[in-house]
């Protein structure tokens, strides 16, 4: 077998594990319209830095489902993670421009440590209170998503015992995998859609809240959003 | 105690199933929202809409081949034009946006610019339905948001809109798609839930099926839709009369319940019962006064229901007056007539009963059908927010005169006792509905209402629109005969502001042949008209 037979036959089992993929419509229709809402929140945010970051999250959250339909699941499972990091810090950098230009200068780092951080991190009380203190009620409850789901995450990027051995790394159809994916991506872009909220909400005008008719829909089971979406109170 | 879901859409969908607690009639209700019939679901606050809405939708979407849709008009967003066709445009764009939605959401459309993985050139798929759809929902948005002229016969009408809905369904190998309004009326005026009664009606096709929710009494449903025919109605009742009342109410409470208050419920079941029965079948109303209490004690269930049943109650039939600013004054009196008079009444009929040693107890009261108008809507408002519930609409009470019978929740009548645990397992064993005071058509009571005022709204608009609507001739009241109009034109009373303005005496008085009655039915068909409009 030379090098092209060898990619070949990795490439026929990929597309094996596709066309399995596929039939997972809901779960896959789920995690696309995800990636779309936080594309179309992108579209109402003035800053175009934070704007195009967001946009790039999204484009992370349409690769990792991509590469889970391929079979890549520790690929899928590295962009998700990405994509939770980088979500979160564009709400960070939202308000340390000098980290954000840092970073995009290629001279500084998105530090899970300082997105995390209890007192002034994107899920600290702190965080809320200036911009939308109603989700006091529910940050420690979603930082302690947050960490888990990354900690989870993590596992797969860089490996412990269990997702090191070779039977894990083989191209293979895995279901388990792929419903930990999915249920990843769920959790992911809840807290995602939590902290841009939070974030921005407030600084939208009435005209681009209705178009995002998605926010009250997903996250109508926190009565502050709904009432502000003008649904009903508590 | 224990925090408990109040609002369905407290609960994610995806614990929606484990709550859920259905009797035989919440069963026919599920049925009704899942078949082929547009069903309209009335019930009070509280009551439990919401939640089959969502049972019904889990399990429409067990169906590969149906798409459950639910769409919310909320009060921020809602347009503010007085331009009929207008507003059915937003209605619409919104309905279709969340179709949009949930098309995407379900894997059966894709977002137009897919998140930059693929190249603009292989992403650029015109001829979708899906992009005809979001086409459509654009144009509307345009026209309504006035950011640029636009002819509206050029826009898209219903036709195309359902044509666009049935390429959809026929190319994703769908047979139906099931719009949920909740709470949709609700939020609108008077002319505006015509509007949506009409759109409700218009996107009816073999392929869309429309279920809504509404309130008793606040729902106005416009000439083109008629409820016998255009619809399932279906109601949500759960009489404390009902066997498997204590039963079905404990369930749903030991499906939210800690261990802690499950057991001290199952020690102490009466005091179950006794909430169980003040909340008169609302669920809410029975999460919320258990959230409420201290202890599972006597002593805390008591403060609990006379706190409860005497003051809070209130508070959201006070913020009706609110909402609807024209019918505030009717807001009002309702509560006084009913705290002051009907809940009193009903209070010294039970007393005297009592004290003949007669084993009959009462939460119920009769109110003729030709009390004034002012009078019926007020009731109408009580009966929203639950704190009264219509029972039968033609009940023959004293001299065989006909009315409407109501029952005032139990907790209201019960709270007034001064240890109401204690009275509650009596006080329902010996309930009987056919027992009751009675209202006649010229109670004095009244009297505080028939002369209600109108233009307490300081806005503009609402002057202005209030000015033409009472220059309007008597010939626009549909409720009047020729001959009585012709005797009111004949006595100087042309327009509605003229009828308005005189009393009952002064039409007997000033006309010939018009005694009580017609006098009472002549203003009535005034006062109607404009409470109708008020309610915007």
């Amino acid at each position: 077998m030379n090098i092209e037979e060898y990619l070949s036959r990795l490439n026929d089992e990929s597309n094996n594990i596709f066309k399995k993929t596929i039939l997972y419509r809901d779960c896959l229709g789920e995690a696309h319209h995800s990636s779309s809402c936080i594309y179309e929140f992108s579209e109402n945010i003035s800053d175009s830095a934070e704007k195009k970051i967001l946009q790039t999250v999204s484009s992370q959250l349409e690769s990792a489902t991509f590469s889970a339909c391929k079979g890549l699941y520790r690929q899928a499972f590295v962009s998700l993670r990405l994509a939770l990091e980088m979500g979160l810090a564009s709400a960070y950098f939202s308000v340390h421009k000098l980290e954000l230009h840092e970073w995009l200068d290629g001279r500084g780092d998105i530090k899970w440590s300082s997105l995390m951080c209890e007192k002034e991190g994107v899920m600290s009380d702190r965080f809320s209170k200036a911009f939308f203190s109603d989700f006091d009620e529910n940050m420690e409850e979603y930082r302690g998503k947050a960490k888990d789901v990354y900690r989870k995450l993590s596992e797969y990027v860089h490996g412990n015992n269990e997702t090191w051995e070779s039977s894990e790394i083989e191209l293979s159809f895995d279901e388990k995998r792929l419903d930990a994916y999915f249920e990843s991506t769920k959790s992911v872009s809840e807290i995602l859609m939590f902290v841009l909220s939070c974030r921005y909400l407030k600084s939208f005008s009435q005209d681009a809240l209705e178009t995002l008719e998605f926010i009250p829909e997903e996250m109508k089971h926190l009565g502050y959003v709904r009432q502000y979406f003008g649904g009903p109170k508590e | 105690m224990t925090q408990f879901y109040l609002r369905t859409e407290s609960i994610k969908t995806a614990d929606i199933k484990a709550l859920s607690v259905v009797n035989s009639d919440d069963l026919g209700i599920i049925g009704a929202l899942k078949s082929s019939e547009p069903c309209l679901l009335e019930g009070s606050r509280g009551t439990g809409k919401s939640f089959l809405m969502k049972v019904a939708e889990i399990e429409i979407e067990e169906d590969p081949a149906a798409l459950a849709v639910f769409v919310a008009f909320n009060k921020s967003s809602l347009i503010n034009t007085d331009d009929d066709l207008q507003f059915y445009h937003w209605m619409l764009a919104k309905t279709l946006k969340a179709l949009t939605n949930k098309l995407r959401k379900k894997g059966l459309s894709v977002s137009s610019y897919s998140a930059g993985l693929l190249s603009n050139d292989a992403s650029d798929d015109p001829n979708t339905v899906e992009r005809d759809l979001k086409a459509i929902v654009k144009l509307f948005e345009e026209s309504y948001k006035g950011n640029s002229a636009i002819d509206v016969g050029s826009l898209p009408d219903i036709e195309d809109v359902k044509e666009a809905i049935e390429s959809i369904c026929t190319e994703n190998n769908l047979d139906k798609i099931f719009f949920f309004f909740d709470e949709a009326a609700h939020v609108f005026r008077p002319e505006q839930q015509r509007q949506f009664f009409s759109l409700f009606k218009d996107l009816r096709t073999p392929y869309v099926i429309c279920n809504a929710a509404i309130y008793p009494g606040v729902t106005y449903f416009g000439e083109s839709f008629e409820v016998t025919h255009d619809c399932t109605y279906k109601k949500i009742e759960r009489d404390i009369r009902d066997p498997d009342y204590l039963q079905y109410f404990k369930d749903i409470v030991f499906k939210q319940a800690g261990p802690e208050i499950k057991k001290a419920f199952d020690n102490q079941k009466e005091l179950f019962n006794t909430l169980a029965f003040c909340a008169g079948g609302n669920p809410r109303v029975l999460l919320k006064t258990i959230q409420d209490l201290d202890k599972v004690n006597t002593s805390s269930v008591n403060a609990i229901i006379k706190e409860f049943y005497r003051g809070k109650i209130w508070a959201e039939h006070t913020e009706l007056g609110e909402k609807y600013k024209g019918h505030q004054e009717i807001v009002d009196w309702g509560r006084d007539f009913l705290e002051q008079t009907v809940i009193i009444t009903i209070e010294k009929y039970n007393m005297v009963r009592k004290e003949k040693g007669i084993d009959e107890t009462s939460v119920y009261f009769w109110v003729h059908k030709n009390s004034p108008e002012p009078v019926k809507e007020a009731l109408r408002l009580l009966s929203y927010t639950g704190i009264i519930n219509k029972l039968d609409s033609s009940v023959r009470a004293t001299r065989s005169e006909l009315g409407v019978r109501y029952e005032v929740k139990f907790g209201c009548i019960l709270s007034l006792e001064a240890n109401p645990h204690s009275e509650s397992k009596h006080f329902y064993e010996s309930l009987s509905v056919k027992k009751h005071p009675e209202f006649g058509k010229q109670h004095p009571s009244y009297s505080g209402i028939t002369e209600f005022s109108l233009g307490k709204s300081d806005e503009d608009q609402y002057k202005a629109s209030l000015k033409s609507m009472l220059e309007k001739p008597i010939d626009v009241l549909e409720l009047l005969t020729d001959w009585q109009k012709d005797k009111l034109k004949g006595a100087g009373i042309l327009s509605i502001e003229d009828l308005h303005s005189k009393s009952e005496e002064s039409l007997i008085d000033s006309i010939y042949n018009v005694g009580p009655a017609r006098a009472r039915l002549m203003k009535n068909a005034a006062t109607a008209e404009l409470l109708e409009y008020l309610s915007g």
